[in-house]
This record gives structure tokens, sequence and C-alpha cells, in this order.
């Protein structure tokens, strides 16, 4: 009996999102996630500076008021920190970015759907971000520029964000880019 | 009634040009777009509303009434804008033929966007949660002359533009990105 081929997205690690289909003669070459210590990051610059906030709160507020406090700062340790680590977990694993040998579909699925299609040939630039944590972790985001969506927009919004060692993905982006782009006179 | 007749007056095809899928927008979207309307209002001004009733000495009579007075105003304008909405709805018409994406808004104004296939940057859909229950979606085709900023889905930065510059709330949404991807790939 003839052994099946294995189906394109059994093939990676990352499963492809049943919304996003190649066409004929499409490969894809890439599926990439979002890494979790990439929101871990944003999550805890905001919530340290939410808890600077009730710091100076504490220290302003009258004696007779200081009573706010308590419950404040049960919101912020018991309910806020784990529901935003524990929705960010949630959030960061609907991030599916998916490199074929002619487009970048970048996709998240969390409560709604958003999902941006770039074909190749259309890419003007290519931004690498990189914060501090995320030079020490090695993430960053890969912001496809096209002439459609301008910067700071494209780099900002609908973009590989999170993902692990981004400048190898850069490369690969690029040699891709690079063969579907006519040779310059 | 044939494809031909269905489209507007205002559209012309070009000599050789096949329609090869008619979409409209879908009638529920507007009860979503009624319900955030009516929801930001209400969250915008609740606070003050409730601070200002509380000053009198009996405020839960008035409260109550201002309950009564909420639901009543948001049931009309709820009914009007569904009668409205529909007609706006209907006013919505996206062509795709073999060549380009063809749309078509007719509500008290009328809106023409034609977009060639190669000339498309980018293909944006966004679903929101209801959306996605419901299976529709807007399918936002982007180029150079119709920008990020001015097409963006997120409702927080969407600039107003008299264009119509999305497949607003289209059934499928997924899979009219796949054949308008298909479609770009024959016209590069």
């Amino acid at each position: 009996m003839d052994k099946q081929p294995p189906d394109e997205s059994t093939r990676f690690h990352l499963s492809v999102p049943r919304e996003v289909s190649t066409a004929p003669d499409e490969k894809i070459l890439m599926v990439l996630g979002r890494s979790y210590i990439s929101f871990v990051t944003l999550a805890t610059v905001g919530l340290l500076v939410l808890g600077g906030i009730l710091a100076a709160m504490n220290f302003y507020l009258p004696i007779e008021h200081k009573w706010i406090m308590f419950p404040l700062l049960v919101l912020y340790f018991l309910i806020l920190s784990p529901l935003l680590y524990g929705l960010g977990y949630i959030y960061v694993k609907g991030h599916r970015y998916i490199i074929t040998n002619e487009r970048i579909v970048m996709f998240r699925k969390f409560i709604g759907i958003l999902l941006r299609t770039v074909n190749h040939d259309k890419i003007t630039d290519l931004i690498v971000n990189q914060g501090p944590i995320g030079r020490l972790c090695n993430y960053g985001r890969v912001s496809p520029i096209t002439a459609g969506m301008i910067m700071p927009m494209g780099a900002a919004i609908f973009s590989i964000s999170g993902v692990r060692n981004p400048y190898e993905v850069r490369d690969n982006i690029a040699k891709l880019v690079k063969a579907m782009q006519p040779e310059e006179q | 009634m044939t494809v031909k007749e269905l489209i507007p007056p205002q559209v012309s095809l070009l000599r050789g040009e096949k329609i090869i899928k008619m979409l409209q927008r879908r009638y529920p979207s507007i009860f979503t777009s009624i319900l955030s309307l009516v929801a930001t209002a209400l969250l915008a001004g609740w606070g003050s509303t409730i601070r200002y009733i509380t000053q009198y000495p009996n405020y839960t009579e008035i409260i109550m009434s201002f309950i009564y007075l909420i639901i009543i105003a948001v049931a009309g304008f709820f009914a009007f804008m569904a009668l409205v909405g529909y007609f706006y709805v209907q006013g919505h018409l996206y062509i795709l033929t073999n060549r380009r994406i063809i749309l078509f808004r007719k509500f008290i104004t009328i809106s023409v966007r034609e977009i060639a296939y190669s000339e498309i940057t980018d293909i944006i859909v966004n679903q929101g949660p209801i959306a996605r229950i419901l299976d529709y979606g807007s399918v936002t085709p982007l180029s150079p002359g119709v920008r990020g900023p001015y097409a963006l889905p997120y409702p927080y930065m969407k600039r107003f533009s008299y264009a119509r510059v999305e497949l607003k709330d289209v059934s499928q949404p997924s899979m009219i990105t796949n054949e308008l991807f298909r479609l770009t790939r024959l016209h590069k």
C-alpha cells in the first residue's frame, strides 16, 4: 500500500490554524509562534508601573483613607496579576506566523481573529526590533513593511512579534523576498 | 434576476471582465455595531449620571425611572437602527471579477472603490467574537493608495474615511481571503 504523504501542518511543531489554507503549489516553510516570555516582559512592566502608582498612592493618602489600599492590593496581587499572566498565556498561544514560499501569514486568535497576509514580492522593508529582555532571551519582532502597511503601524501591530531567533527569521524572509522580486536591471 | 441585473448602474465592467463572486454585507453585523455603540455610550455616561442623581434625597426612585427610560431609549434606538440598518446593509455590494475588486456602497451617498489584484500589498481579516460565532468578518485589501492607518481594523485607531476600504462583514472571511490570495497570485 502506498504511503500517504504527510500533511503539511503535521510536519511542524506548531499547527496551522484551520482558517489558513494554502494555494496549490504553495509550500509552508515555517510555522512560528509567539514566545510567552515576550508577553511576560510586557505584562511585568505594566504591573510594575501600576505597583509604583499604588505605592505612591499609599504614601500620599491621608491616614483616614488608607483602608482603600487593602482592596486595591488584593485586586493587584490576587486577581489582576494571575489573570493577566493566565490570559496572556492563552493570548500568546493564539499567535501563529506561517511563512510559505509565496507569502507570510500573521494570525492571531484571541476573542476575535486578526489575520494579515503579505506576499513576499510586495515587501519593501524588513525591520527587526529587540528590547533589552528580548536581547537576553533571544526574541524580537520582525516587521514586514509594504507600500500599503507603512511605518509605524506596519511595524507596531501586524508583525511577527515575540518570535525566537528574529535575525534568523529575518534572513529567511529576506531570501524569499529576493527570490520573488525581479532582479534589478 | 440575472447577475448583470444585480450590478448597479454606477459599476461598469470592462470588456472580457467576468464576475467571479458577488458578496454582500451580513445583516446581523449591524446589531453588533449597535450593541457596541450602546455599550460605549452607557459606559461613558453612567458614572456621571449616577453621581448627579444621587445628590437628590429620593434618588432610588429617580434611578428606577432612569433605568426604565434607558431601556425604552435603547429599545427604540435598536428598533430604529435595525430598520435603517437593513437598508444600509442592502446598499453594500462587493464584486470580485477576474481583474479587480469593486467595493460599492449606496446609502444616501454613493461610494465606489476599485482595486486591481496586482496592486494589493496586504490582505487583513478582522473578526470580532460575535462575528466568529456567526462566521462573518471584514476583509481589507490594502494598496499603496489605501494604507494601513486608514483601514486599520482596530476600532480605537480607525480613522474616518469616506471611501469604502474594506469588504465589511462578509460571510466566510477566511475563504474570501484565500480566494483573494489565489487571484493576486494570478495577477502578479
